[in-house]
């Protein structure tokens, strides 16, 4: 409370009210609480056989129910006919059976009553009718008894249901640790190419030709993600650059299906989170003074060793930063699978969205979720430990 | 990595020759030009198909120079509707991300407590859990609540996390805020909303601008944590998923060339604006510490002896 006092003090009433109101909402109605339903969610779940069980009762309910619309429907027929016969008119059904052929949806009674009928041949029809009914209604009255019973079975209840599910399904298990697997690979791929240009720019390039490449890589660091995978399927489509070229050139025969297989998707990654790992680095580098790598030259020591014990320490909170950034974003992936993934190279965000919007099982789809969150927070803190920094250090 | 340093260290060590420091050379700008050449080559292609006839997005052979698919994508509706839906989440996502972002950051650069660290993990971690699972937590969370996925949705889905963008921005800037303007004004008098709208505001208003601008441009080019949480509307960044992913016109290309022109602008005039703040920022502390030493000086000049210490502890302000 020490500390809302001294909100007040420095910032006034209304101030203090919006500091907290805005930390409070955003924190709390924003952050945790939604991971917090998520979580709740993905433990939750409801017996698929009860389910089913459910959906089959209800579809034979309604079926029972346009039953008897159909027989209340026939039994109006029939009593307007009753009554104009007792009137002394002829049937106005009688003769109009041929036109019933032409309508293969009339209802059985209708064909049958297409002859001339007594009153009393009538009245029966409308008994049975009327029997029908109430047995379909008996019918609907012991489903629903049913239908009780097993919606009580699917109630959504607590339990690690959905999480055995992907341990258990082998594909989707596959996908999970490929999509790990991969983004590691592309985290790595990354660091090593943006290394030696992050140092580049900060301690080596001469100030005019820095700030050139600098633009060089803010302009395409801001291009959509889309945009840059786009860019690919454009090289790697079966009718694209490399193929066109290829094919040209002679060296194949028909073009290369580079989106067979998982290679596409990781290349674009690549390309696509590269300038996450290029700023963080050259932050870092940027910041150490250019005297302790000439004091290290002074000294003798090789230029790998300059790198091992002077730069790349320096450089270890933004490296982490590259690092979980890059590793973020292509595990947390869904554009780049989507535009340039084959048949054969499925990512785990696509399995969270099919559980969502295909299977339509949000305590299943939010169980993949939690697990690719818990997966990241994994992997952040590897890297902390790894490099030995701090959150502090890293959301700068 | 050899090439990078090696270059200046051929330089130290006359050892390697003269032959050895061109090899260096040459290997940095190769490196530089490949990279360079792989980052702008694949977006080069993608926007020459969009001036390029054929009827599927194709860059070569070039079959002749066209703007019909500008034409064809100005004429879709589906696209207007889109844009008219990105507008007005990214309205909404600047309206919430500046207020947040702005009582965080004030919360934060004001609390002394051992909650702040904890705080701070909280609010920033929107920064680095995936897209999707902020969009899947709001969807999941309002869906309770009986909100089905919408532009609402939307909206709060990416205010989560481009709130602490703006919550970085505004610290970064308040850092630089010398409290003793607050503390004075207060002194002499001035209320609360007067020191805040007369003070804090403005200097924050550079900022606030800032900021507004990179929720808005993020905002508009979401993908990730919209698809989730949008339902059944669209957005103009997943209409040209949807698109890219068929490909089956250029029209695609055009609107790609579209993004990467607002992008290009976008991203040229932001990093201007960001120099040459750095650049004033630079000659305020150069002044400062002039200021400082010619004050040191002359007090060492009325004082004699005792102005060395007193010049030292640095009378006025401290230089950075």
């Amino acid at each position: 409370m020490g500390a809302v006092q001294d909100f007040v003090r420095r910032y006034g009433g209304v101030m203090t009210a919006y500091i907290f109101a805005g930390c409070g909402i955003w924190m709390i109605g924003m952050i945790v609480l939604p991971q917090l339903l998520m979580l709740e969610k993905s433990l939750t779940y409801s017996d698929p056989a009860a389910s089913a069980q459910v959906a089959q009762i209800q579809a034979r309910t309604d079926g029972l129910f346009v039953q008897i619309t159909r027989a209340e429907r026939d039994i109006a027929r029939l009593q307007d006919r009753l009554s104009a016969i007792e009137a002394g008119e002829a049937d106005p059904a009688a003769g109009s059976g041929a036109a019933t052929l032409l309508n293969p949806f009339a209802s059985p009674s209708q064909a049958e009553d297409a002859a001339a009928a007594t009153p009393e041949e009538l009245r029966a029809e409308i008994e049975t009718l009327q029997a029908r009914i109430a047995e379909a209604r008996a019918q609907i009255a012991a489903n629903d008894a049913e239908l009780a019973d097993s919606q009580a079975a699917a109630q959504p209840q607590y339990g690690l249901y959905n999480y055995e599910e992907l341990v258990e399904n082998d594909l989707n298990r596959a996908i999970f640790f490929k999509t790990i697997w991969a983004s590691v690979l592309v985290t790595f791929v990354c660091l090593v190419v943006c290394y030696p240009i992050a140092f580049y720019l900060a301690k080596a390039a001469p100030g005019e030709q820095a700030a050139l490449l600098m633009l060089g890589l803010i302009v395409p660091y801001w291009i959509n993600e889309i945009l840059r995978t786009f860019a690919w399927l454009m090289l790697l489509s079966d009718g694209g650059v490399i193929n066109d070229l290829l094919l040209w050139l002679g060296v194949v025969a028909e073009p290369i299906r580079w989106r067979d297989g998982s290679g596409a998707v990781i290349v674009g990654m690549t390309y696509a989170y590269i300038l996450f790992m290029v700023f963080p680095i050259y932050n870092t580098i940027d910041t150490l003074d250019k005297n302790q790598i000439e004091a290290a030259r002074d000294l003798g020591a090789p230029w790998w060793r300059i790198h091992w014990r002077v730069v790349i320490p320096h450089a270890k909170p933004g490296i982490a930063v590259g690092c979980i950034m890059t590793f973020m974003l292509a595990a947390g992936s869904y554009a780049v699978p989507l535009i340039l993934g084959g048949t054969t190279s499925k990512w785990f965000t696509e399995v969270i969205y099919d559980a969502f919007n295909e299977g339509n099982d949000w305590g299943l789809g939010s169980a993949y979720a939690f697990t690719l969150l818990v997966t990241c927070i994994l992997f952040i803190l590897a890297m902390m430990r790894l490099f030995k920094v701090n959150l502090q250090d890293i959301a700068k | 990595m050899a090439e990078a340093t090696a270059n200046g260290q051929a330089r130290q060590r006359p050892t390697g020759g003269v032959s050895a420091e061109t090899l260096t050379r040459w290997t940095v700008n190769a490196y530089l030009l490949l990279f360079f050449a792989y980052m702008f080559l694949p977006l080069l292609i993608m926007v020459v198909a969009a001036f390029n006839e054929p009827g599927i997005p194709q860059a070569i052979p070039f079959e002749g120079l066209t703007f019909h698919w500008f034409e064809e994508l100005f004429g879709n509706a589906k696209i207007w509707a889109a844009v008219v839906n990105s507008l007005i989440i990214g309205v909404g996502v600047v309206v919430l991300a500046v207020t947040f972002g702005l009582s965080g950051a004030l919360l934060l650069t004001r609390l002394q407590t051992r909650g702040r660290t904890l705080i701070y993990g909280v609010l920033v971690s929107p920064l680095l859990t995936p897209g999707i699972i902020l969009g899947i937590s709001t969807l999941v969370f309002w869906n309770n609540l009986g909100v089905p996925g919408g532009l609402f949705l939307a909206v709060l889905a990416q205010a989560t996390f481009i709130s602490a963008y703006c919550m970085l921005l505004f610290m970064a800037r308040l850092q630089r805020f010398d409290r003793a303007l607050e503390e004075a004004a207060l002194d002499l008098g001035a209320s609360h909303q007067q020191v805040f709208w007369k003070i804090t505001l403005p200097f924050l208003r550079p900022t606030i601008f800032t900021a507004a601008v990179l929720a808005f441009l993020q905002s508009f080019e979401n993908f990730n944590t919209t698809v989730f949480a949008i339902g059944g509307e669209t957005t103009l960044t997943i209409q040209l998923a949807s698109m890219a992913r068929l490909s089956l016109t250029p029209e695609v290309n055009a609107l790609a060339v579209i993004f990467i022109v607002i992008t290009v602008v976008a991203a040229v005039a932001f990093e201007i604006k960001r120099r040459a703040e750095k650049a004033e920022q630079e000659r305020r502390i150069e002044a400062a510490k002039r200021a400082d030493a010619e004050m040191a000086a002359s007090l060492d000049a009325t004082l004699g002896g005792t102005g060395e210490s007193l010049g030292g502890r640095g009378l006025g302000p401290q230089p950075a």
